[in-house]
C-alpha cells in the first residue's frame, strides 16, 4: 500500500489558487508521473473530503548558478552529472490547471471552492478515477478557455492520456466523443478546431 | 530612507582624483622581483641566509624558506602538472556557523560541517554528509565570566571540528582507492590566542586531527583560493638582496623596491596554467611550533596556477611535511587539484570544495527556521523566545518593507 502511495506521488504543493497550482519535487524523481497532460489530484484546503483534479501543463527544471557554470564545461564529468542529479536538490516545478474537483464521490467539472494548501501531497489520478472523471466532458471548456496555458496542446495531451484509462475496445469511441465535444466548443474557430482534432486523431 | 546619492557626487569626484594620483603600475617593481627570483638558484646560499635570520640576534623574518635538504627545491623552479592518477578518493571539508544572539533568553550557536567525497576515476555517485551541531547549554554558550562566547572562539571551534571530521572520514575511507586526498578550505597553520576560550584544548585537538590524518595515510592539503595578503616569497627576495653586513639591522618586512607586490603578482607571471612553484616553508614561530610537535607536522606550501581554460587563478596550497617529503604524493595532489579545477565550467576551483561549501552553508532562511523551531520549544515552556528592546523594535518597524497594521 505504501509502495503504491509512493508510486502515485507527483510532488507537494508550493503555491496555489483556485485556477491551478504549482507543485515541487526533486529533479531525480521525474518520470511518467510528471508527463504533460497527466491527470493529478490534491486535497483542497482544510477539507479532506474534497480533492481538486487538474492536468499538468508545464514542467520546469530550475537552475542555479553552479548548474549555469557546469553547462559551460566542455565535457561534463559523469560523476558530476550524477552528483547534480542525485545529490543536489535541483527543484522541479510542475504547473497544474484545475479542471474540476471530487466532493466525496461526486465529480464536478468546475473550479474548486478553495485551492489546495501548500505542502499538500499531489498524486497521479488512477486509471479508474481518470475513467470516472472523463465520463462527462464538461471539463473541456475550462481547459480550452485557459489563456495562461498552451491549451490546444494540453487538450490533445490530456485526451490522449485519458484514453489509456479506457479499455482498448472503447478507446476509439472515447476519442470520437471528445472530438465531437471539441467541435461543438470550437465551431467558431475552424482553424483551431482542425489543429486540436489533428492532435487527438487515433 | 534611501541613501541620498546626490550628496555623494562630490565625494566620488574626489575618489576619482585620488585614483588619478595613485600609481597602479607595478611593472617596474615586478621586474625587480623577477630578476631576483630567477637569480635565486643557489640553494646553499639561501639556506645559509635563512640560517642567519634564525639566530637570536636577528629577528622578524617571516618569509619563505626552502625545505631542508634533501627535499629542497630550487626556488625559481616550476613544475608542470604531472599525469593524473587513474583512481583517487577526494574528501573535501568545509564549515559554517550561526553565532549566538545575546538578545534571546536562550542564546545558542550552531556549527555545520559539510563533507563531500568524490571518487576520481570511478563511475560512482559522490557522497555528501552534513553534520550540524547545536550548542545551547550555558556551559558551552557562556565563558567563565558568564559572557556569551566570542565569534573568534566559535570560529576556532569550527576549524577544529572541520579538521576532526575530515580526519574521521579519511580514516573510515582508508580502504578506498588511493591516493586519499583530504582537502581543507583554508590555510593549515591554525593558531588560537589565549583570548579564545579553551585555546589549549582546541590546539591539542587540532593537532590530534592532523595526526589522525597522517595515520590514515591521507594527503592533506589546505587550499587558499585568494592568497592576496601572502608575500612570503617577496620577503625572501628582499632577504636575499640584503648585504651580509646589513643583515643584523635590516628591516625584514619592507623593501621599497618591492613595495606593494604580493606573491600572487609574481607567480601570475612565473607560472603557466597547471604549473606549481617549488615547495617552501614559511619561516615563522607558529610553524616552528608545528615542527616541534614532530617533523612531519611542519607546514609547507606551494603556489599553483589553476585554470579552467577560460580563467586562470593563483592559489596557495598548504601541505604538512609528511606530504611535502613524498614526491609522489605531491605529484598526485598537484595533478588532482588541476583536474578538480577544470570541472566546473569557467570557474577554476576544486569541484569537491565547492560542494563541501554548499553543504556546510547555513542560509538566512535556514537560520530563521531554526530560530522558529527553538522559539516553539521556548514558548511551550511559556518563555517568549525573543526580547525586543524599544530600540530594536523601532528599527524592525522602520526598516521593514511591509506596512504594519497591528495595534
Amino acid at each position: 500500500m505504501v509502495g503504491q502511495e509512493q508510486s502515485l506521488t507527483v510532488g507537494r504543493v508550493l503555491r496555489a489558487s483556485t485556477r491551478g497550482f504549482i507543485c515541487g519535487t526533486q529533479s531525480n524523481k521525474i518520470d511518467h508521473r510528471h508527463d504533460f497532460g497527466a491527470f493529478v489530484s490534491a486535497p483542497i484546503a482544510n477539507d479532506d473530503s474534497v480533492r481538486v483534479v487538474g492536468v499538468i501543463y508545464a514542467v520546469e527544471i530550475k537552475d542555479d548558478m553552479l548548474v549555469s557554470e557546469l553547462v559551460m564545461a566542455e565535457a561534463l564529468n559523469s560523476n558530476i552529472l550524477r552528483d547534480q542529479r542525485e545529490n543536489r536538490m535541483v527543484p522541479l516545478e510542475i504547473s497544474v490547471l484545475s479542471i474540476g474537483y471530487i466532493y466525496r464521490d461526486m465529480i464536478v467539472h468546475s473550479l474548486p471552492p478553495r485551492p489546495p494548501m501548500s505542502l499538500s501531497l499531489v498524486e497521479l489520478c488512477t486509471a479508474d478515477s481518470v475513467y470516472a472523471f472523463t465520463q462527462r466532458l464538461d471539463f473541456l471548456p475550462l481547459a480550452l478557455s485557459a489563456s495562461e496555458v498552451p491549451s490546444d496542446d494540453l487538450i490533445g495531451a490530456a485526451i490522449r492520456y485519458a484514453s489509456y484509462a479506457y479499455p482498448d475496445n472503447r478507446r476509439y469511441e472515447f476519442l470520437v466523443r471528445c472530438g465531437r465535444e471539441i467541435a461543438r466548443q470550437l465551431s467558431h474557430d475552424l482553424k483551431r478546431l482542425e489543429h486540436v482534432l489533428a492532435l487527438i486523431r487515433p | 530612507m534611501a541613501l541620498e546619492f546626490n550628496k555623494l557626487v562630490d565625494q566620488l569626484l574626489k575618489l576619482r582624483r585620488m585614483l588619478d594620483e595613485l600609481d597602479f603600475d607595478r611593472s617596474s617593481r615586478l621586474q625587480v622581483a623577477l630578476e631576483r627570483f630567477f637569480a635565486a638558484t643557489d640553494l646553499d646560499l639561501i639556506h645559509e641566509r635563512i640560517r642567519l635570520t634564525r639566530q637570536p640576534e636577528i629577528s622578524g623574518y617571516r618569509g619563505a624558506a626552502p625545505l631542508d635538504p634533501p627535499y629542497d627545491e630550487i626556488i625559481c623552479q616550476t613544475f608542470p602538472a604531472p599525469a593524473c592518477p587513474p583512481g583517487a578518493t577526494i574528501i573535501a571539508a568545509d564549515g559554517s556557523q550561526v553565532y549566538p544572539n545575546e538578545q534571546t533568553p536562550l542564546p545558542y550557536y550552531l556549527l555545520n560541517t559539510g563533507l563531500f567525497v568524490y571518487h576520481h576515476g570511478a563511475e560512482r555517485t559522490p557522497e555528501q554528509i552534513t553534520l550540524p551541531r547545536l550548542f545551547f547549554h550555558p556551559d558551552h554558550v557562556r565563558d567563565a565570566g558568564g559572557r556569551v562566547v566570542s565569534h573568534r572562539t566559535i570560529d576556532a571551534q569550527r576549524t577544529v571540528s572541520e579538521m576532526h571530521e575530515l580526519a574521521r572520514l579519511a580514516w573510515e575511507l582508508r580502504g578506498e582507492a588511493r591516493p586519499l586526498l583530504a582537502l581543507y578550505d583554508n590555510h593549515l597553520l591554525f593558531w588560537v590566542t589565549s583570548e579564545v576560550g579553551n585555546h589549549l584544548e582546541l590546539t591539542r585537538s587540532y593537532h590530534a586531527a592532523l595526526v589522525h590524518l597522517h595515520d590514515a595515510g591521507a594527503i592533506l592539503a589546505g587550499y587558499v583560493d585568494n592568497p592576496m595578503r601572502s608575500r612570503v616569497v617577496i620577503r625572501l627576495l628582499h632577504l636575499l638582496s640584503i648585504p651580509d653586513e646589513e643583515l643584523l639591522h635590516a628591516d625584514m618586512s619592507v623593501s621599497p623596491e618591492l613595495e606593494g607586490l604580493k606573491d600572487i603578482h609574481l607567480f601570475d607571471v612565473v607560472l603557466e596554467p597547471g604549473e606549481r612553484s617549488a615547495l617552501m616553508v614559511q619561516n615563522s614561530p607558529r610553524n616552528l611550533q608545528y615542527k616541534k610537535r614532530g617533523d612531519s607536522y611542519e607546514i609547507a606550501f606551494f603556489y599553483l596556477k589553476v585554470s579552467s581554460g577560460y580563467r586562470d587563478s593563483i592559489v596557495r596550497v598548504d601541505i604538512p611535511m609528511w606530504v611535502a617529503r613524498d614526491k609522489q604524493k605531491v605529484d598526485e595532489l598537484h595533478a588532482l587539484l588541476v583536474t578538480q579545477c577544470q570541472m566546473q565550467g569557467r570557474n577554476p576551483y576544486p569541484y569537491a570544495l565547492t560542494r563541501a561549501d554548499e553543504l556546510a552553508f547555513v542560509s538566512s532562511k535556514d537560520k530563521a527556521k531554526l530560530d522558529e523551531m527553538i522559539g516553539l520549544e521556548l514558548r511551550s515552556k511559556g518563555i517568549e523566545p525573543r526580547y525586543f528592546s524599544a530600540k530594536t523594535w523601532g528599527k524592525e518597524l522602520a526598516r521593514s518593507t511591509r506596512r504594519q497594521h497591528e495595534l
